[in-house]
């Protein structure tokens, strides 16, 4: 879309915002659906291997003929180590290593592709590399069609393929008995047409399975018949039908609708636990009233539906278990309120196993892993929130991804970061300020921890970047998900938390069901707030741009006093180091007892970033006086000169802490005494305390070292 | 023959006898400590001195303060880094402090005599090239035998053990088993080269290879009641260090009074550690007198005896 079009667009909707009333209208999910999926798999749980089976239906979305179909070919990713994937990760993902053993790897094998009228496609089937990746690369498959899909068209597909789970180490794959199958099977790609998501021409949007990307795909109906020995227990995408044994095997049969994705995991050792999601008892006290309040709308209007949530728990992680209940609910509760009611009947929650977890903090409908580490679940981690946070960030998910279905690939921020804010504000609701929370007082919240890892990283990439496209894998991690977080928190501040609050629920609901990109983002929250955002995202989303605004110097001296010649309105007078010179034969009254001493005090405020944003800043004197000032946006520096009976006692820029984009906290504050009320503060003690801390800490260093000797 | 109860008396009574050895130990200490961590001084005086950091952190504001401490690891990182680094070297130094001391040590503790710090540097210096060898043989016979069972043990992981499930009652059994084996190799090594050390107790040119030899004949017939002594000062020690570490790390320092307080704990903690240390050596060296009689025990060696002066020639006597 060109600049001119961006500006009439925004034109208009402003316009039309002033005509609309009412909330946005929710999305309808598209019916008939474009993809629909029939699954029959058999699970050999001894070789890792799935045979399946796959009758797919593809709906054409666009006014084109289309003569090919690709696919992702996700598992190959595990083939060898030629792949995109295991190059581009070298191994190893979010800690886990690769295996190495010859079991260890993990493909798909496609053995048939034929049309439902028997026309063999198979070989028609050529591998992609539509990155420009690796040409070893076999994720993505492309095949051509004897005769074209017609413009809004369908076609039916018969695959048989074959899929050896590999060692478990990037969210898919086995352990002993412990399975969990993602992304397992030969998955369409999307076909965008022209206009959607910004194309000019319609188009197959299809990348490889890069070490930093994660998933795309369109939204339709899955139903899939798992064979799976008796003894193991299974957990899937979507609602179980119906289970049938049959010798020592058992048939499980789900059905999902409006979903992008199916996964399922099967383990004999898992400890299953189901509850009810009841809002009428489990949504927390004053989170209704909380979320009407913020939305501008009645209690009545946020009703939330019930779910029956399965939790598969490993045997070992029995403490886990009212953590994950707890959690689940807390985050049903959150986003069903803010943004809109979890629309599902079911929902599963699988807890891997140890040596799993690879597979864990992953995201697929209506079917969640967690993470809880055996260490994390005794004292005194228990004390770290971290299954809490990891249940509420994935089922969060549900929403941003599962049904505002942005690009994982392209605009990976769109999904983990909008969701890494709605998880730092789920967690602060339910468990307050700090996640982690260790005794002695060591702690932090998840605002720090993000502006910890933001401010830690070279600034070389903007947030919105395809995911392959960032200098690292950290800057990956950051930007797509941390920095969105302060992002989104930087906007809420801005906007204020009613507006910001309405503008996200307006974007979810108008875009469930569907794919957005970043300008549409931006275009509902304009929209919504009135206001021009373009700020925030070319210097914020698109830009590199940080804000840093510091108190250069400080300074607090005695007022200089008058000397010189002066026009009062008495007349011409002459002062001498602030008193006035008299004729010789006046005598000088002695009684000073008026005169009192003023103080000159400079500070000076600059903003060392590159975003033209305002702040506030703070003058506190030693007598307790709180002056306080705006810095303008579009100030790079201010000097602010106070002239009054009490010293500075110390200065700071944004001492509320409002701009959670600030990069650097350390130059905010410059403090040159103490004094009263506001003026007593405690950095002298406290560098004594933990200057002793740190020597403390070392002698019990230098003890520990005799253990040798 | 002394026993194991008066073993452990003696170690008890070394905290009184020994007290010039634990202010040693722990002056030693503290200076140490405070030397590496001067790197850190100017940047806690800017940072946390010069702005309100420290004042968030002081009173542990929920998000202000951990923000602040990130900001200060990545502002300071280089001061950071070289206390980190002067740490390392301080552990080095006090490792061979430990080294030369044990000499002096077993020179004056547990003597009929009051400690005084010329015996002990005498001892030290006596003793100094003797307790390097031990320590080069104690560290290449431990490395050497708790090496190979370390590397025994993961191969019998990697066969045996890995395709258990997490948390299985045999993995957790073996992982114990492995840990008090190798506890237990340390303890045998740890004896051998306290006792090679204390061998200069009552020979004072026995060479370290012999002083090995001498330390397994003494503990020869006694090693249960040595790894009960070693066993009860590492329970016991480990109890008492780590009450002293989780009293120090949970009380609240805001005012100026209770840092005062706050630092007076964390010296005596340290003491603490070196009060332990002189008590176990106490409880070893009177394990070792009891396969020699106390009273034979010299502390020092003997001088030797001034020559005779020569008797006068019948030539020389003025009386003829």
């Amino acid at each position: 879309m060109t600049t001119l079009n961006r500006a009439a667009w925004r034109l208009a909707t402003f316009l039309a915002a002033g005509l609309m009333a009412g909330p946005l209208r929710g999305a309808e999910p598209v019916s008939p659906p474009v993809v629909e999926y029939t699954i029959q798999a058999s699970l050999d749980p001894v070789t890792h291997t799935v045979e399946g089976e796959e009758r797919l239906v593809w709906r054409n979305p666009s006014g084109d003929a289309v003569r090919e179909l690709q696919f992702h070919l996700y598992l190959n990713a595990f083939k060898n180590n030629r792949s995109t994937f295991l190059r581009e990760s070298g191994g190893q993902l979010r800690g886990d290593r690769a295996g190495t053993r010859p079991e260890d790897w993990g493909w798909i094998d496609v053995s048939s592709v034929k049309t439902d009228a028997g026309v063999d496609l198979k070989p028609s089937l050529r591998f992609l590399q539509p990155d420009g990746n690796d040409p070893d690369d076999q994720t993505v498959v492309a095949v051509s069609l004897p005769a074209a899909v017609a413009p809004h068209g369908e076609i039916a597909l018969r695959i048989a393929f074959r899929s050896k789970l590999p060692r478990v180490f990037a969210r898919t794959g086995y352990v002993r008995d412990f399975h969990l199958a993602g992304q397992w099977f030969p998955k369409i790609g999307v076909y965008e047409p022209a206009g959607m998501r910004g194309r000019a021409r319609g188009g197959w949007n299809c990348h490889a399975f890069h070490a930093n990307s994660e998933f795309y795909a369109d939204y339709g109906r899955y139903d899939v018949t798992l064979t799976i020995p008796a003894s193991f227990v299974v957990g899937a995408t979507g609602k179980l039908v119906s289970e049938a044994k049959r010798g020592d095997r058992a048939i499980y049969h789900y059905s999902a609708d409006n979903v992008h994705d199916f996964a399922w995991t099967a383990d004999p050792r898992y400890r299953v636990h189901e509850f009810r999601f009841d809002p009428s008892v489990d949504v927390p006290p004053g989170w209704t009233d909380l979320a009407a309040r913020q939305l501008g709308m009645a209690p009545t209007e946020l009703a939330l539906k019930p779910v029956s949530v399965r939790l598969l728990l490993q045997p070992d992680h029995a403490r886990a278990r009212g953590r994950y209940i707890q959690s689940t609910k807390a985050a049903l509760s959150f986003y069903g309120l803010w943004f809109g009611a979890y629309p599902y009947e079911t929902l599963t929650v699988v807890d891997p196993p140890e040596d799993g977890q690879g597979a864990g903090g992953m995201e697929y409908p209506t079917f969640i892993t967690g993470d809880a580490p055996a260490f994390l679940l005794r004292w005194p981690f228990e004390r770290v929130r971290f299954v809490e946070d990891v249940t509420i960030h994935e089922f969060g998910h549900q929403y941003w991804y599962g049904m505002v279905g942005s690009n994982e690939f392209e605009e990976s921020w769109l999904d983990e970061g909008l969701n890494t804010d709605s998880e730092y504000r789920a967690m602060e609701l339910a468990y307050g300020p700090r996640v982690i929370d260790l005794p002695g007082g060591i702690g932090a919240d998840m605002y720090s921890i993000a502006h910890g890892s933001y401010s830690s990283l070279p600034n070389l990439d903007p947030i919105r970047r395809h995911a392959w496209g960032y200098a690292s894998g950290a800057s990956y991690g950051v930007n797509s998900y941390m920095k969105v977080g302060l992002f989104m928190a930087q906007l809420r501040n801005d906007l204020g938390v009613e507006t910001f609050a309405r503008a996200q629920r307006a974007y979810f609901q108008q875009w469930s069901f569907r794919h957005p990109t970043t300008s549409d983002f931006f275009d509902v929250f304009e929209r919504v707030s009135g206001r021009d955002l373009s700020i925030y995202r070319r210097n914020l989303v698109e830009g590199t741009a940080r804000l840093d605004w510091s108190v250069v110097s400080a300074k607090t001296d005695e007022a200089p006093k008058d000397s010189g010649v002066f026009d009062r309105t008495s007349g011409r007078v002459t002062y001498e180091k602030g008193r006035p010179v008299l004729p010789k034969e006046v005598k000088e009254k002695k009684d000073r007892s008026d005169e009192k001493k003023m103080f000159e005090s400079v500070v000076l405020f600059g903003n060392r970033g590159e975003w033209a944003h305002g702040a506030r800043a703070r003058l506190v004197f030693e007598d307790g006086k709180v002056v306080d000032r705006v810095l303008p946006a579009e100030a790079r520096w201010v000097r602010l000169r106070v002239r009054y009976g009490s010293k500075l006692a110390w200065a700071a820029v944004d001492p509320d802490r409002t701009n959670v984009w600030e990069w650097n906290r350390g130059n905010d504050s410059i403090v040159l005494g103490r004094g009263k009320g506001a003026a007593d503060t405690a950095g002298g003690r406290a560098a004594a305390k933990y200057f002793a801390k740190a020597a403390y800490f070392i002698g019990l260093f230098v003890q520990a070292a005799w253990a040798l000797a | 023959m002394r026993n194991r109860r008066n073993s452990l008396g003696a170690g008890f009574a070394a905290l009184s006898s020994g007290r010039l050895l634990v202010l040693l130990l722990t002056g030693v200490t503290v200076v140490l400590a405070i030397l590496a961590a001067a790197p850190l001084g100017p940047s806690l005086r800017e940072s946390f001195g010069g702005t309100l950091a420290g004042d968030h952190v002081l009173k542990n504001h929920p998000s202000f303060a951990p923000t602040d401490v990130f900001d200060f690891l990545r502002e300071k990182a280089p001061a950071v880094a070289g206390a980190g680094a002067a740490a390392r070297w301080a552990a080095l130094v006090g490792l061979l402090q430990q080294i030369l001391f044990a000499g002096g040590i077993v020179a004056v503790l547990g003597r009929p005599v009051p400690i005084s710090l010329p015996d002990f540097v005498a001892g030290v210096r006596r003793n100094a090239w003797h307790n390097i060898k031990c320590f080069l043989i104690f560290l290449l016979g431990a490395g050497a035998v708790l090496g190979a069972w370390f590397a025994a043990q993961h191969a019998v992981w990697k066969k045996a053990f890995e395709g258990l499930a997490p948390g299985s009652a045999a993995s957790t059994i073996f992982r114990a088993a492995v840990v008090l084996v190798a506890l237990f190799l340390y303890a045998v090594f740890s004896l051998l080269h306290d006792f090679a050390r204390a061998a200069r107790r009552d020979e004072f040119s026995i060479g370290a290879w012999r002083a090995y030899g001498r330390a397994r004949r003494t503990l020869s017939g006694r090693w249960a009641r040595a790894l009960g002594i070693f066993l009860f000062w590492l329970l016991f020690g480990g109890a008492v260090l780590l009450l002293g570490i989780a009293l120090e790390w949970t009380a609240p320092a805001v005012t100026a009074l209770a840092i005062a307080f706050h630092v007076l704990t964390q010296i005596a903690v340290l003491g603490a550690r070196s009060a332990l240390r002189v008590a176990a050596w106490g409880s070893y060296l009177s394990f070792y007198d009891g396969s020699a009689p106390l009273a034979a025990l010299p502390i020092a060696p003997p001088r030797p005896e001034p020559e005779p002066p020569p008797l006068l020639s019948l030539e020389d006597s003025p009386l003829v």
